[in-house]
């Protein structure tokens, strides 16, 4: 080996990358060559050196995962509606509505073609709702809708007044008051809605109280109450609102989802208090504990031993313990 | 691959999210670590986070299993860094897949027009910011493969499968960033 070899494999030497044989044959270069030490004693001084630490530490890292479950949530939605029209569309397109669809097509063109030649300019392409006379829009009840409305995005389309006219736009949102059965789809749907896109987390509070309170019995096996409490348990920022979320969920059917979701608190919340209700529900859930799964088990071996909090390490070797002794 | 990998990376792939997080949780410190010690900056690293999991998440069902997952997975974070581009928050997508050709496959300027983008406060000593100023002029590629090896601790044999070349290509490189980085800090002390 030549000086430029010796040196190139000097640096193999540093990181720890080189072969036993290759190793001795440096070693024993280094006792002889005065130019090689040189060189690899400077090496190492780089080594150290350039040895700068990037500590990724736990609430560094706790705030990248919480963006990110923000994001998968979206995507996944955004996937889910997707795939739901694919599927509508798919159906629609196969063999049996082949020839219904194709009738309605020509109809629709037919009427369209008709629409196109007979009809006059309407001003069809406006999407606000247009009131050509004022005193038509305060006559037709429209008084009493407004007395409620909030009227927001006001824009003049014509503020000149000097022939008498104005003309403007703005959206008018008005609130609702829904009574109904807490399973109906249309309330579900609110509820759901609610909890994903609320910020104000007495609301959301409020929202998972209005889930909890009705008896299990009761709840239907609509996913989508299940699905945004899962939501909320992974990605809210109010530990209080994930622990209602996590009591709340106790209601509904022990299956892969809910039991992947306790999983994930109890490895990943940052609240102690989470881990140990995690392990709670467990504990019920799990009616006889050799139902304990190797997922599981796996999981709370890890808490038992790693946890910082010792309750959480406590809690869990305890439901171990007895889940051994009733395998016994 | 572990059984329970596949299994989770099978669930993953039919759209859990729960299942697709257990299976990250293993090695998304150490995707930050890289983003981290590869860009000197804490934002950055969030944000090349966030982008190489939804592209993992997005791409998933294209895996195969023919490499193993953390191989994959740190090859699209290795990715995903060297085309980062901070100030317009752009990622210009360049495969390892393609060929690696020479070793100046970046301009200097393009790497340097980065540079006031770089957290420094980071680093609190004048001769880490050095280190960190030398590095930052090192092409992509170099830049990669010295941040694996000497900040993330990865063997030689792993680097090559990240960046899908051989051994000798990744120790050229790092011999080259190696004397570079070298011969800068000699011109910083001088």
């Amino acid at each position: 080996m030549n000086h430029n070899e010796i040196k190139e494999k000097l640096i193999l030497f540093v990181y720890e990358e080189i072969p036993e044989n290759e190793k001795n044959i440096l070693e024993d270069h280094l006792q002889n060559c005065a130019e090689c030490r040189e060189e690899f004693e400077n090496l190492l001084k780089f080594y150290s050196k350039s040895k700068n630490e990037f500590p990724v530490n736990d609430e560094f890292l706790s705030d990248a995962r919480r963006e990110l479950r923000k994001s998968l949530y979206e995507e996944n939605e955004r996937k889910s509606f997707s795939r739901n029209i694919f599927d509508e569309l798919k159906l629609f397109f196969s063999k049996n509505y082949a020839y219904a669809f194709a009738s309605i097509s020509f109809l629709v063109i037919g009427f369209l073609a008709g629409y196109l030649i007979f009809s006059q300019n309407e001003n069809a392409d406006q999407n606000f709702m247009k009131y050509g006379n004022s005193s038509k829009l305060i006559s037709q009840n429209d008084e009493a809708i407004l007395s409620d409305t909030k009227i927001s995005d006001f824009r003049f389309i014509d503020s000149d007044a000097s022939d008498g006219e104005i003309e403007f736009s703005f959206y008018a949102v008005k609130p609702m008051q829904i009574k109904g059965n807490i399973n109906d789809e249309s309330i579900q749907k609110l509820l759901a809605y609610s909890l994903m896109n609320q910020d104000n987390d007495g609301i959301k509070l409020r929202t998972i109280g209005a889930i909890s309170s009705q008896p299990k019995s009761q709840i239907e096996k609509d996913d989508r109450i299940k699905d945004a409490l899962i939501s909320t348990l992974k990605n809210d920022q109010n530990a209080g609102v994930r622990r209602e979320a996590l009591l709340a969920l106790e209601k509904f059917d022990y299956d892969e989802k809910v039991k992947d979701v306790i999983l994930s608190v109890l490895s990943n919340d940052e609240n102690p208090g989470l881990r140990i209700a995690a392990i709670k529900i467990l504990n019920s859930r799990t009616e006889h504990k050799n139902n304990l799964d190797d997922e599981i088990i796996k999981v709370l071996e890890n808490k038992s031993e790693n946890d910082n909090n010792n309750f959480v390490r406590v809690s869990a070797k305890s439901l171990l313990e007895e889940a051994k002794q009733n395998e016994l | 691959m572990s059984f329970e990998e596949k299994l989770l990376i099978k669930k993953a792939q039919s759209g859990d999210v729960s299942a697709f997080e257990r299976l990250i949780y293993k090695y998304d410190k150490q995707v930050l670590a890289i983003a981290y010690s590869y860009r000197n900056s804490k934002e950055d690293a969030k944000d090349i986070y966030q982008e190489v999991f939804m592209r993992v998440f997005k791409s998933l069902n294209s895996f195969e299993g023919k490499s193993e997952f953390s191989t994959w997975l740190y090859r699209i974070t290795a990715n995903v860094c060297i085309t980062f581009k901070n100030q317009k928050k752009i990622y210009q997508y360049q495969s390892f897949d393609q060929e690696i050709g020479g070793e100046e496959d970046l301009t200097l300027e393009d790497i340097l027009a980065n540079d006031d983008e770089t957290d420094s406060q980071t680093l609190g000593n004048e001769l880490s910011k050095q280190i960190c100023e030398a590095l930052n002029e090192l092409p992509e590629k170099q830049k990669m493969v010295f941040v694996l090896k000497n900040y993330n601790d990865k063997k030689i044999k792993e680097i090559a499968g990240i960046m899908n070349c051989n051994e000798g290509t990744v120790k050229k490189y790092l011999f080259t960033a190696v004397r570079k980085l070298r011969e800068k800090l000699q011109e910083f002390s001088k």
